[in-house]
């Protein structure tokens, strides 16, 4: 996991911070307007919109004289994709696992029929 | 429906390709990737259908990941994905996607293995919201969709 991953999921592992996201997933709002719905104070929900900033699940923008605090599509964009690389990581290390493993198995083969017979492999424990 | 595929060609003989994914796989799942609080020691599948697919923790725990919805070696073996809002995983089939694999023999030595995590929208309504506000087609933020279903 990359940092900025970590830091995404940390961010939003504060039950307000979860919260303030889940808002800001419906509308896009204002600190007040957070606030307004949540049981924390106006500068709690100010501190935990800096966090959900610096981990790029959110971004603001003006809206005359207020500021408008939304969902960064970039961020979620990049968080969704770690989540696809799962299986594009697990499979690859599947098929080279697999391919690796099997390329051995042949290796000891041959050599065991160049022997004429069965031979032990060394590197196998004695329940083998 | 919402859900990965992908098709991979593995150089292996189609049962050694079957055998590796579902009695290995704690050998070549990305130690980064685990469900448990701590590192895995294992991911172990029970090889028959209603069988359990779990992960062994660090400190000998088991902590289920799904079960074995179809058990067809060499060819074929679905498997129920199960993640909860916490993290942990539990026997909802309500709420568990579907892990499936086809291997298809194409020579001697030559697998092709369909693979497909499906049903991804089983995880919540938030995964279908999610997936609308970023536009995606298909990728996979369930654990954020569980957090943001965990507040409602």
């Amino acid at each position: 996991m990359n940092t900025y991953i970590e830091s995404g999921l940390a961010a939003l592992g504060d039950p307000t911070r979860l919260a303030i996201f889940h808002q800001l997933a419906k509308n896009p709002r204002a600190v007040n307007e957070l606030a307004a719905g949540l049981p924390v104070s106006r500068p709690a929900v100010s501190q935990h919109l800096r966090v959900l900033k610096h981990a790029r699940l959110v971004r603001d923008r003006r809206d005359g004289t207020r500021r408008i605090y939304e969902l960064n599509p970039q961020g979620i964009a990049l968080l969704r994709d770690h989540f696809a690389q799962l299986w594009d990581q697990s499979l690859l290390a599947f098929k080279k696992f697999a391919e690796d493993e099997y390329k051995k198995e042949k290796k000891n083969d041959t050599r065991t029929r160049a022997h004429g017979k069965r031979k032990k492999d060394p590197s196998r424990g004695s329940a083998d | 429906m919402a859900s990965v595929r992908r098709t991979l060609h593995v150089e292996v003989p189609i049962e050694k390709a079957f055998q590796v994914f579902t009695e290995r796989m704690g050998k070549w799942w990305p130690a980064s990737h685990h469900v448990g609080g701590a590192p895995f020691k294992d991911i172990l599948i029970d090889p028959k259908t209603g069988g359990r697919w779990y992960e062994i923790n660090a400190d000998g725990a088991e902590c289920i990941w799904g079960s074995v919805l179809a058990w067809e070696p060499p060819k074929k073996v679905v498997l129920s994905w199960h993640l909860q809002p916490d993290w942990s995983f539990s026997a909802d089939m309500a709420k568990a996607s579907e892990v499936a694999l086809e291997f298809v023999a194409e020579g001697a030595e030559k697998t092709r293995v369909e693979f497909e995590h499906r049903h991804l929208e089983r995880h919540g309504a938030g995964w279908e919201k999610m997936r609308e506000q970023v536009g995606a087609d298909g990728g996979w933020p369930m654990i954020l969709a569980e957090y943001i279903k965990a507040t409602r």
